[in-house]
């Protein structure tokens, strides 16, 4: 921890010493007049995938007096340009760099940290590949679209001690706090069991027509280790719904609410040790996730959690936990609700649990890459997080009750459900495993 | 306490011969089919010998076509109607109220009960309000069934939303007479001249000692459009409808080809596909053409009881259509399959298929996964 607090105090220093590879010119407001961060203090950062998330994320940290966005890199040369002009106008200058290959911007750029939210099947490679460089990573959940892609990103994060911030920002926001540090202090008693409501699924579209690669995208690299496919449209947005590159919104919302299920529990770094489900699949057309999904994961206290897509639940979406003195529930909006009302207004002592606070994800975020302490979502909880989502995904694909060893990270009853542990990479993609 | 434990399993063992009794009574009633139906009709051709197919196949009817003005309704266990037109005598009215007050089944298929003149008392036994004249859908569209939560032994088991194929939407069904249960909904969309609520498209109704199922769907039949009685959930619910409508009872297993949220499933023989001819149906699969076939393959895949016997018969099924004229986008999806499920034996083919230049990539995918 020490060596990596020094590594960021000396690369800070070697900015003021105009030791960049490619200096910019820095405005007036920002050399410390009226109260602002001196461009040698600024963290500097840059982002790769620059789509809905990745350009929000963006915005987030440009907000930040403390954070120098200096490059943006994406496959898109469309979003390429709307990223940079975001950057330009934010500094009222024309510095910002852009790049297409990923290895090229992280090659050239002397950066401090980076923000990722590319599709799911290319966040193990990139995330690694930023993590052997030393830089700290603001990385979209779900952390990965394999739970052993998940194990090698976690393995990069510790091996080259940078800093992990998953984008699970539920965490950030007051109501899941406060309903997971009453749950996790038992002010609904023994947990029994919980119920997670995620997103309905989309509607499938059928097979929209092979077409012609826009010019400003690069597909091949898009797909990146996927299988070769032609291009059909869903470079953006609705590649979430194909199994090659997402788990629909089961994987895409079990970083957010299952991973509030887990902060309540105080299972932040262990899984289930079964699961078992059924999921509805579409027979027709490119969209193969599953448009409905229910399961429930059994853990070795006993506690089970169900999953399930929000019509099936009493609840609809968020988190419900059940225990033996009644029920607690958190959701968006700030909402949070308890089988007695009297439960939330239930104060905790100085010598009970307090939850890791946050109030703001991105803040916390910069504020752990100076003092080098883990962030409210480090890489190890994101990983438990979208494990479960994984296994649920899993064993809706086998049909079979599986038996998972959560320390081992392996399937104990299937044989057949461990080869789906991994979703191969097409050559010449490698997976890097950091053990 | 011991002594209480004790007897309570030698009443539980009691209870369970008894089980066991009545299975062994019950399997012996039902073979051969021993439940007589009779289908009135009066669209004849086709649609008539249809509906026997799909009761017959069940293994529990002898099912009678007629299109008798009089039919001896005391005969049967179950009476179907699928009627236009029907101009019923007096006493054929007076035989039929009889004939279900007294403990007789009926199933009522799309628009029959309004093939009567009007006879308050028939309505009754339909379950509809009287009065206002078959109303309908504009177009034919695919639309959502939603279940009834209640328990009800024709629904039990099926996928709680379903699509049925390409149909008219009944909208006589706004309000229900008489002792009904709602079992399956639809929503009525005002685009189609609906009211926007959500109208029963499946019930039953009590009358007397006699059980009624209606099943409103298969408006759009005709003999040369049978896509709306081909449904899975069409049939399933007419089959489950009747054996209940019959003897108060469904004995039937649901095929896991009952058709889901987004998916409609038709069978044009009125019977599940075997596998073999799943597999054959998938062998001409190309990029932009449907996929259903091989999804239905991995379908079966997926809900076989996953012993190593099943998975090693789907893996001698999915070699020997690697080794078949099949698409080379078809193979891809069985490679796929393979990549889970395959054994030893798929590791020594697939070696062999890393260097078919189409299948190469595919293959290296499988294999990267069985060697994990």
């Amino acid at each position: 921890m020490k060596d990596s607090r020094r590594k960021f105090m000396k690369k800070a220093a070697g900015s003021a010493l105009g030791m960049i590879a490619a200096p910019y010119i820095i405005p007036g407001s920002a050399l410390g007049k009226n109260g602002a961060i001196a461009p040698s203090n600024r963290i500097v950062m840059g982002g790769i995938g620059l789509g809905s998330m990745g350009s929000g994320n963006t915005r987030e940290f440009l907000g930040k007096e403390e954070v120098q966005y200096v490059a943006i890199c994406d496959v898109d040369k469309s979003r390429r340009g709307k990223a940079a002009m975001m950057v330009n106008g934010r500094y009222k200058n024309q510095d910002c760099r852009t790049y297409a290959d990923y290895r090229e911007f992280l090659e050239k750029e002397k950066l401090d940290a980076v923000t990722i939210a590319v599709p799911d099947h290319w966040h193990a490679i990139t995330s690694i590949a930023a993590a052997n460089k030393g830089l700290d990573i603001y990385g979209e959940k779900p952390l990965a679209r394999s739970i052993v892609e998940a194990r090698a990103m976690v393995n990069a994060v510790e091996k080259n001690k940078v800093i992990w911030q998953t984008g699970s920002w539920q965490r950030s926001v007051e109501n899941f706090h406060r309903g997971a540090e009453l749950v996790i202090n038992e002010r609904v008693g023994k947990i029994s069991h919980v119920e997670v409501g995620l997103p309905n699924g989309r509607k499938p579209i059928g097979t929209p027509p092979i077409q012609k690669v826009p010019e400003e995208l690069d597909w091949d690299m898009w797909l990146g280790p996927a299988p070769t496919v032609p291009y059909r449209g869903i470079s953006h947005w609705d590649w979430r719904w194909i199994l090659d590159y997402s788990g629909g919104q089961l994987t895409d919302w079990a970083g957010h609410h299952i991973d509030i299920a887990h902060w309540g529990l105080g299972y932040d770094r262990t899984g289930p040790v079964s699961v078992e489900g059924t999921g509805v699949y579409p027979r027709e057309g490119i969209f193969d996730v599953p448009v409905e999904y229910d399961f429930t994961c059994e853990y070795k206290t006993g506690v089970t959690v169900r999953v399930a897509n929000s019509a099936r639940l009493p609840h609809s979406m968020g988190t419900c936990w059940y225990g033996d003195k009644g029920w607690l529930h958190v959701d968006r909006g700030d909402r949070i609700s308890a089988s007695d009302p009297k439960i939330l207004d239930e104060v905790i002592g100085a010598d009970e649990i307090k939850l890791y606070k946050s109030t703001n994800h991105q803040q916390n975020f910069l504020d752990c890459i100076k003092s080098r302490e883990e962030t409210i979502t480090p890489a190890e909880v994101a990983l438990r997080s979208i494990s479960v989502g994984l296994l649920g995904e899993i064993a809706m694909l086998t049909g079979q009750k599986l038996s998972w060893d959560p320390d081992k990270e392996t399937f104990t009853n299937n044989q057949y459900a461990n080869h789906m542990l991994i979703r191969p990479y097409k050559g010449p993609w490698k997976l890097d495993m950091n053990a | 306490m011991i002594m209480m434990n004790v007897k309570n399993l030698y009443i539980k063992s009691l209870q369970l011969l008894m089980l066991l009794t009545l299975v062994v009574v019950f399997n012996q009633c039902k073979e051969p089919a021993s439940l007589n139906a009779i289908i009135i009709t009066d669209a004849g051709g086709e649609v008539g010998k249809d509906l026997q197919t799909m009761l017959e196949n069940t293994g529990l009817f002898d099912a009678d076509i007629s299109s008798a003005k009089s039919p001896k309704f005391s005969d049967y266990d179950v009476v179907i109607l699928n009627v236009n037109k029907a101009d019923w005598s007096a006493d054929t009215k007076e035989k039929f109220l009889s004939y279900v007050n007294s403990g007789g089944g009926v199933v009522v298929l799309a628009g029959s009960a309004f093939a009567f003149d009007d006879f308050a008392e028939l309505n009754k036994v339909f379950g509809i309000s009287p009065g206002s004249g078959l109303k309908k859908s504009k177009d034919e569209f695919e639309f959502l069934i939603v279940n009834s939560k209640d328990k009800n032994p024709i629904i039990e088991g099926l996928n709680s939303s379903w699509m049925h194929t390409s149909d008219y939407l009944s909208f006589n069904t706004e309000t229900l007479s008489g002792d009904t249960e709602i079992l399956g909904t639809a929503w009525a969309d005002t685009l189609q001249g609906g009211n926007g609520a959500h109208l029963p498209v499946l019930f039953t109704v009590n009358y007397g000692e006699g059980r009624v199922f209606h099943s409103t769907l298969g408006m759009a039949t005709s003999n040369d459009n049978l896509i709306p009685i081909q449904c899975v959930g069409f049939i399933t619910t007419l089959q489950r409808g009747a054996e209940w409508a019959a003897t108060g009872v469904v004995s039937q297993e649901v095929s896991i080809d009952f058709p889901n949220s987004v998916s409609t499933h038709t069978w044009a023989e009125y019977k599940p596909l075997t596998l073999d001819e799943i597999l054959n149906k998938s062998m001409s699969y190309e990029i932009g053409k449907s996929k259903m076939y091989l999804n239905d393959f991995s379908m079966r895949l997926r809900n076989c009881d996953g012993k190593a016997e099943s998975y090693g018969m789907y893996e001698d099924k999915i070699l020997e259509f690697l080794d078949s004229d099949a698409t080379v986008e078809s193979k891809k999806h069985m490679c796929r399959e393979l990549s889970w499920m395959g054994s030893e034996k798929s590791i020594a083919a697939l070696e062999k298929l890393v260097n078919d230049k189409d299948l190469s990539e595919s293959a290296s995918y499988a294999l990267k996964r069985l060697r994990m």
